[in-house]
């Protein structure tokens, strides 16, 4: 039980300790929007490293990723004209940044599928081509003005009442799916022992305790909402799909998936492919955030991915690991940035607590595991 | 009588709510051979790492005693220190280290934390000579044959001066000869002195060279009698729980279509060597053509290459069911009707992290789904099909692989491949490290494939001649990448493989 929901239990301890010690100011629900605000980037991110590391790769290009699809972004606004556009400009910037992760990602996967060049060294040079280029196209200064449109990506809310209406479709949607027709107990309440289980209750508390979370305060800021759809989409893939099964297969085995005519090569190059067109996406709502492109930006993004993903109990190995563990992660890491902000504790002391920290999450995870095997 | 040197009272281990090991009462005595037999999951691999001190002290309950005394080892290494040496199944040799530096890995004579070089390979090299072997303690071991490798084992518990040996299934790689060598060695140590337990599936080998055999079923010592004074068909009954008339059914076969036809097939690894060479020889449906031949005399390398899986360069032609076959990878090879199940389990079978539902279905993925969304409802129901008609013995489809026993796992992987419905079918020793219980099965179920009406054609490689001579219709042999001869089973003998093997 301990080990299953460890990461969570060390969520809500932080959780606790933080509104204890900023006198209850964590748990307002103007910070705790302001909260998922501030980890959607690293949250996207964080989906598309646990299909990297669950096929026993890693990326260490995305912040640079992130920096240069976000120039993009800004050179597309503010001097090729697209800023006047409005509403069409904003859609092609974003189709331009996805575009540009993408390619990105096209070319860590041909040289790790088709050249065999480990992950670690291919991403590594992208990490630092990228950057180049990021400082290169801005000439090393900052890109402003977007749109309004733009800005609204990463500053906007979904009013309160339609956030509501869609944490309503949410639950509805999620209740459909636990409903098995032809199953004689009642809904929600589990076969095997007629009590409505722990992950069930759980994941019910989550949602309203959200829902109310951002009715009481301005809705649901926009970047989360987009994290919510590409998690949805990361777990639907690795949990629905055969696709996913052969993400599992090779991270687990690889000669054996091969053996067993699982397409090695396409699968890495979906990885990766997503993994950048997901820090493409993640660089426009920090460029539209912002209202600005940083050739700067983004830098060690592709570590607090990493960090969300390994206390999210995802095996470096790969073959081990969800995509709620790298959501609850990503909410651990921005709960600690978010709570030692609001005590005042000075940057350069957050840096060195949040290092511990992680060391500490995983190692209590990794020790809770090992108890009950 | 003298005070045994090893006593184990009352051993009892669980893992969860499964009882493993029930009550446990043994005794062994110095310069005896105790050979340790029973089914995968019988709990044998458990009750040596209690000895060897893997399982540490309150992981169990029971006592063990060393020559009277009650110990309570924390790890392997207070085993060690008490004498006690395992060598396991899989070797655990660091292949770019040299023998020497390998044998005394942790232990280096060293002064001034400065390795004594010359002290090291003087010693590692009298431990050799002792084991009559010609190398030089300065060889890699990656440069080893496998018996070697496991020779290199038994110096290295020489040199912990080891009072009890404990050997798990130490043959299933070894040539006969090297089988013998051992034999010569265990010998040698049980004239010093030295208690060994042996855990085996060779029941010929049992009782060439134990001293007293113990029986063990479902966690429970069953049975225990001298050697001398037992048969195997005793030994065979007391594994299984029920007589086992006769482990190799009756069959009747009937050939149909030709299935692969191989003209000419000569093979060249990246290097340019000839792996294999102007190989010719067909298979039909509904045949069993069995490959024997020694390690290394090109049998894997022919199925691989056969699946697409090597990547050789290839000359002859190939035909499947009279269409040109070219094998490019395996995904092309599933495709056309083809399967293989590996000689590996570990390193090329399973994805032991994988749950076994996922494990078993992962090669056929394409019928349990629509447009790549899994239906989840249907492969649940063919998964739990298979379960009850194999005989898997897991807590449920969820369960990791990893945790299931050896021949359970064989089962999940053959009915990965059964699940594709194959055509032909390429099995890689599928009997190896598996209980005769689970091998009477997998006879059963490759008998059953090849006849009415599924009528698969299968090729089958192993290392068990026995196995080769009743089950397979004819026998190719392979010698050093050489087709040396077919010979139809009512012909052939385990002389004429034997000689075509080696000629």
């Amino acid at each position: 039980m301990l080990k299953k929901y460890s990461t969570l239990l060390i969520l809500l301890v932080l959780a606790v300790i933080l509104t204890l010690l900023t006198d209850g100011i964590f748990i307002s629900p103007r910070n705790l929007t302001n909260l998922t605000r501030q980890i959607s980037i690293n949250g996207i991110l964080a989906v598309g490293m646990t299909l990297v590391i669950l096929i026993s790769g890693i990326d260490l290009s995305i912040g640079s990723v992130v920096a240069l699809s976000g120039i993009v972004v800004g050179l597309s606004q503010a001097h090729w004209g697209l800023a006047a556009w409005g509403v069409w400009g904003t859609l092609l910037s974003t189709f331009l940044a996805i575009a540009i992760g993408m390619l990105c990602g096209l070319f860590n996967a041909y040289w790790i599928a088709k050249h065999h060049i480990t992950s670690f060294i291919t991403t590594l040079g992208l990490m630092v081509i990228a950057r180049g280029l990021a400082l290169i196209f801005s000439g090393g200064i900052a890109i402003a003005p977007m749109s309004t449109e733009l800005q609204g990506i990463g500053n906007g809310y979904i009013p309160p009442l339609a956030s509501l209406v869609l944490m309503g479709f949410i639950l509805i949607a999620w209740l459909l799916t636990l409903w098995a027709p032809t199953e004689k107990m009642p809904f929600l309440l589990s076969q095997k022992t007629g009590q409505i289980s722990l992950a069930t209750l759980l994941t019910l508390i989550g949602l309203l305790s959200l829902s109310y979370v951002f009715f009481s305060y301005r809705g649901i800021p926009i970047p989360v909402f987009i994290l919510a759809l590409v998690a949805g989409c990361g777990h639907f893939i690795l949990n629905r799909t055969t696709l996913g099964r052969y993400i599992y297969a090779m991270g687990g085995n690889l000669e054996a998936s091969r053996l067993c005519g699982v397409p090695i090569s396409k699968v890495t190059f979906f990885v990766f492919m997503v993994m950048g067109g997901l820090a493409g996406l993640s660089g426009l709502i920090l460029t539209s955030r912002l209202n600005g492109a940083i050739p700067t930006a983004g830098n060690l993004f592709e570590l607090d991915a990493i960090a969300a993903v390994v206390i999210g109990g995802t095996s470096l190995m790969g073959g081990i690991g969800t995509i709620w563990g790298s959501i609850l992660g990503a909410f651990i890491i921005g709960t600690l940035n978010n709570g030692m902000s609001l005590m005042n504790v000075p940057t350069f002391y957050q840096m060195v607590i949040k290092g511990f920290i992680i060391i500490l999450a995983v190692f209590f995870d990794s020790r809770s595991k090992q108890k009950t095997t | 009588m003298t005070p045994p040197l090893l006593s184990l009272q009352k051993i009892s281990k669980s893992f969860g709510n499964v009882c493993v090991l029930e009550s446990i009462h043994f005794e062994g005595h110095k310069g005896e051979i105790v050979a340790l037999v029973g089914e995968n999951g019988a709990g044998k691999s458990t009750l040596m790492k209690i000895i060897s001190g893997v399982w540490p002290y309150g992981s169990f309950s029971g006592t063990l005693k060393i020559s009277e005394e009650t110990v309570h080892f924390l790890s392997p290494k207070d085993a060690q220190e008490k004498g006690i040496s395992i060598i396991h199944q899989e070797l655990q040799l660091i292949p770019e280290l040299s023998i020497a530096e390998n044998i005394f890995l942790g232990r280096e004579p060293h002064q001034w934390g400065i390795i004594d070089w010359k002290k090291l390979f003087k010693d590692a090299q009298a431990l050799l000579q002792k084991l009559d072997l010609s190398l030089s303690s300065k060889t890699a071991v990656k440069n080893l044959s496998v018996g070697e490798k496991q020779l290199v084992e038994i110096a290295k518990a020489l040199s912990l001066k080891s009072q009890i040996l404990i050997l798990d299934e130490p043959t299933s790689a070894l040539t006969q000869k090297e089988i013998q060598k051992l034999f010569q060695i265990l010998r040698n140590l049980r004239q010093a002195g030295v208690l060994c337990l042996y855990i085996s599936h060779k029941l010929s080998e049992i009782f060439e060279i134990s001293d007293r055999v113990c029986v063990l079923r479902d966690g429970k010592l069953v049975s225990s009698y001298k050697t001398s004074h037992t048969t195997s068909d005793q030994i065979i009954s007391d594994m299984v729980g029920r007589t086992i008339s006769e482990i190799f059914p009756q069959r009747k076969n009937s050939l149909g279509q030709k299935a692969l036809q191989v003209t000419n097939l000569t093979c060249k690894d990246e290097g340019g060597n000839t792996v294999l060479q102007d190989i010719s020889f067909d298979v039909h449906e509904g045949e069993i053509l069995g490959i024997a031949g020694l390690m290394g005399a090109g049998r894997s390398e022919l199925i691989l290459t056969l699946f697409g899986a090597t990547s050789f360069s290839i000359e002859g032609t190939m035909t499947l069911f009279d269409r040109p076959f070219r094998p490019t990878s395996p995904r092309q090879a599933i495709e056309r009707g083809l399967a293989l199940l590996t000689e590996d389990r570990k390193l090329s079978g399973m994805i032991p992290q994988r749950p076994v539902r996922d494990n078993m279905t992962l090669a056929s993925l394409k019928q349990f789904s629509n447009q790549k969304i899994l239906n989840a409802a249907k492969e649940k129901n063919i998964v739990e099909r298979f379960i009850t008609q194999f005989k898997i013995k897991t807590q449920s489809q969820e369960t990791k692989i990893a945790h299931l026993s050896g021949g359970n796992q064989q089962k999940v992987l053959l009915a990965r491949w059964l699940l594709i419905h194959p055509k032909l079918l390429f099995l890689d020793e599928p009997t190896r490290g598996v209980d005769v219980g689970a091998k009477a099965e997998i006879y059963h179920l490759i008998f059953e494939l090849a006849s009415r009406p599924i009528r698969t054609a299968i090729i089958l490689i192993s290392s068990d001649l026995p196995e080769v001579l009743k089950l397979s219709d004819r026998i190719a042999v392979l010698n050093q990448g050489r087709l040396t001869g077919i010979l139809d089973h009512t012909l052939a003998t385990q002389e004429k493989i034997m000689s075509l093997a080696t000629c």
